[in-house]
């Protein structure tokens, strides 16, 4: 852009024909190879954006979709946990406490988002056409 | 106004008057160089003696004759040559050549003219010319016939009519000439600069073209040229004006400006997203670190009590409550970063243990309480650095951190007293925020923009990915709190019994199990991270995590 600016600024200033002319056809030139070379970057730059914007989309879903079902189950998990909790304490049952409570730490402690970076490592594998060994 | 703008501007104004200005001259400097051309090579098929004259050696005489009889030049026409047979005053037949057509008058007739682009073909019959005007017509038309004097004058002056026509210029020739002209130019990239010019230099000076009928005439002829039309199907100077995105800077900066506010926009709710979950987890930190002092702090302020009078047999006691002896030891050995001495209390519930034992507990084990009944201060005031690294660097014992224990440890497992560390799990939980976001070559508006696209898609999954980590967060602060409620309801429970324990007593023995096994779970708890071991949800390498620190601490 700026070069056909220059061009152009140097049209303003030349007073001879010859000159005007001249680069009245450089510029003529050049434009048809910009017009050309442009209109390919943007439809690159337009192409590498929907393939970039549809790859994030899917990792966005993904990720919503894996979250929302991965915290409910949890959630509903931690309940029945606390159930058996509640009903041990009453119940005075030391064992059952014990196992409850122990069972509770042990979701706790897992990492709901593990199971994602399973799906990535299982995507990767498959992108890469790993060999499953069952 | 920028050339091209005054360009456009007077185009529709000057074009007709351009292209009539730059006809006459071309034909006027054409037929100049060609009369020379004419003369040379017809003047010897006629002679004076004829009633032949040619320039510049037509007599004064003659002209006025033909000027006040049947011939009138333009301003830009000139006579050639001249037929005049009039003899003492009396005219009779004449006819003249001129640089743009043929003029002639017939005895007792009224002169005529005809342009010699007009005349399509000539028609002789004996002493007779004829001129057709329409082309594929063979109509012989009095209104256009010649008469000379013989045969052979008519064949003479068929042949003159012949060379004055064949060098005529018309307008078809001068576009013609010059879109093959421009035509080579354009098409000839082998052609340098110079060259050109020389060209060009050679063909104004034919012309003697004024620059701006000259650039109007260069705007049609490239406007219709085959190669760029055929190309783009455009003209030249509005496909110029046209190209938004090259040449029109308003444009691309508009659409710059609404790109940035797209991006600020998505920035600033990412900042604010940040700002929350960063608030949210320091929220969690403090409120776990809240709950173990009033749990886990006043429990071991019983088992203190305990072990005293019951030395004998409190790892008994312990193993019966599944508290492995690896964990109390681990309590004993901590070290201590200051000797400040702290209560255990709480502002709240029956079960102070200020009110029970009336003096502050001295800790012999090195196991720290945070408390501020006594005095009144706020937790957060006592927390200070050597007070807090002391749970923290008990928190910090397990497995959870790289690196191993310690006080820093003990930070990232609260994830809530750091901003750096708080701010690594907020970013490095994305996974999809890349430091492309902020490509720095942005230079044409279209490429500006789809970056800009980009980068915003890139944050709103970092959202999605937010909003997970603050469900997690949210996860572990319910579970955490209903084991404290419930860890507070034992411990109102086994405090009254506390400086009558007797480990041979049933209900003492379930008091105590059930309010340890619930202490050891808030514990436990209290060590879970948010994340695993890499911290991040996509289970990249460090590098992400690197890299999303620089961007949320220097950038966002």
């Amino acid at each position: 852009m700026n070069d056909l600016i220059n061009m152009g600024m140097q049209f303003a200033d030349q007073n001879n024909p010859v000159a005007i002319f001249d680069n009245l056809v450089t510029l003529c030139n050049d434009i048809v190879t910009i017009q050309e070379t442009e209109i390919t970057k943007r439809e690159e730059i337009l192409a590498d954006k929907a393939v970039k914007i549809e790859a994030i989309r899917s990792q966005k879903e993904l990720l919503m979709e894996y979250l929302n079902k991965t915290f409910d189950e949890r959630s509903e998990n931690f309940n029945k946990f606390f159930e058996v909790i509640d009903n041990a304490i009453e119940k005075d049952n030391i064992q059952q406490l014990s196992l409850g409570l122990d069972s509770l730490n042990k979701l706790a402690a897992e990492s709901p988002f593990k199971g994602l970076a399973d799906l990535n490592a299982l995507g990767t594998a498959l992108d890469n056409k790993t060999e499953f060994d069952f | 106004m920028s050339f091209l703008d005054r360009l456009k501007s007077t185009a529709s104004e000057l074009i007709d008057k351009g292209k009539d200005q730059v006809l006459s001259l071309v034909e006027s400097s054409k037929i100049e160089d060609h009369i020379n051309t004419i003369i040379n090579t017809s003047r010897d098929k006629f002679i004076k003696e004829d009633d032949f004259y040619w320039v510049p050696d037509i007599p004064p005489s003659k002209v006025s004759n033909v000027l006040n009889s049947y011939v009138l030049l333009d301003e830009d026409e000139q006579l050639i040559c001249i037929y005049d047979n009039t003899l003492l005053g009396v005219v009779k037949d004449s006819f003249s050549f001129s640089s743009k057509g043929f003029y002639w008058r017939q005895f007792l007739k009224k002169g005529k003219y005809i342009c010699y682009r007009d005349i399509h073909k000539i028609i002789k019959k004996e002493n007779e010319l004829y001129f057709i005007l329409e082309e594929g017509s063979n109509e012989l038309l009095d209104e256009w016939k010649l008469t000379l004097v013989d045969s052979q004058q008519a064949q003479q002056v068929n042949e003159l009519l012949f060379d004055f026509i064949e060098n005529s210029i018309n307008e078809n020739q001068v576009s013609n000439t010059l879109e093959k002209w421009v035509k080579t130019i354009v098409l000839d990239r082998e052609l340098t600069q110079e060259e050109k010019s020389a060209k060009l230099e050679e063909l104004q000076q034919t012309l003697r073209i004024d620059s701006d009928s000259w650039s109007i005439i260069i705007e049609e002829i490239i406007s219709a040229y085959p190669h760029i039309r055929s190309a783009r199907d455009i003209s030249f100077f509005s496909k110029i004006t046209g190209k938004q995105a090259i040449l029109d800077y308003k444009e691309s900066n508009k659409i710059k400006a609404e790109s940035d506010a797209k991006y600020k926009a998505y920035s600033d709710k990412t900042e604010s997203l940040q700002a929350e979950l960063n608030s949210s987890i320091g929220e969690y930190g403090r409120r776990k670190l809240e709950s173990l002092k009033r749990t886990l702090g006043v429990f071991l302020s019983y088992l203190e009590r305990i072990e005293q009078k019951y030395k004998e047999n409190y790892y008994e006691l312990m193993d019966g409550c599944d508290f492995p002896k690896a964990y109390v030891s681990e309590l004993g050995q901590l070290n201590m970063n200051n000797s400040e001495l702290l209560k255990t209390a709480t502002t709240t519930g029956s079960f102070a243990y200020a009110a029970v034992a009336g003096v502050p507990l001295v800790v012999k084990s090195a196991v720290t309480y945070l408390g501020a009944a006594s005095t009144g201060t706020s937790i957060a005031t006592l927390s200070g650095a050597a007070s807090t690294n002391a749970i923290l660097a008990w928190l910090g014992g397990g497995s959870l951190a790289a690196g191993g224990g310690g006080v820093a440890a003990g930070k990232i497992v609260l994830a809530g007293i750091s901003y750096t560390v708080t701010g690594i799990v907020a970013i490095a939980s994305t996974g999809l925020v890349a430091s492309s976001i902020f490509d720095t070559k942005l230079t044409q508006a279209l490429d500006y923009s789809c970056e800009v696209d980009i980068a915003c898609e890139k944050m709103e999954a970092s959202w999605v990915a937010m909003d997970g980590i603050n469900r997690r967060v949210t996860e572990l602060m319910d579970v955490t709190l209903n084991i404290y409620d419930k860890c507070i309801i034992q411990l109102a429970q086994l405090e009254p019994i506390i400086p009558q324990f007797n480990t041979k007593s049933k209900e003492h023995l379930l008091a105590f199990q059930k309010t340890a096994l619930l202490i050891k779970s808030i514990s436990e708890l209290a060590r879970v991270p948010l994340f695993d071991d890499k911290m991040n949800l996509s289970g990249e390498s460090e590098q992400v995590v690197i890299n999303t620190r620089k961007i949320l601490n220097t950038e966002l």
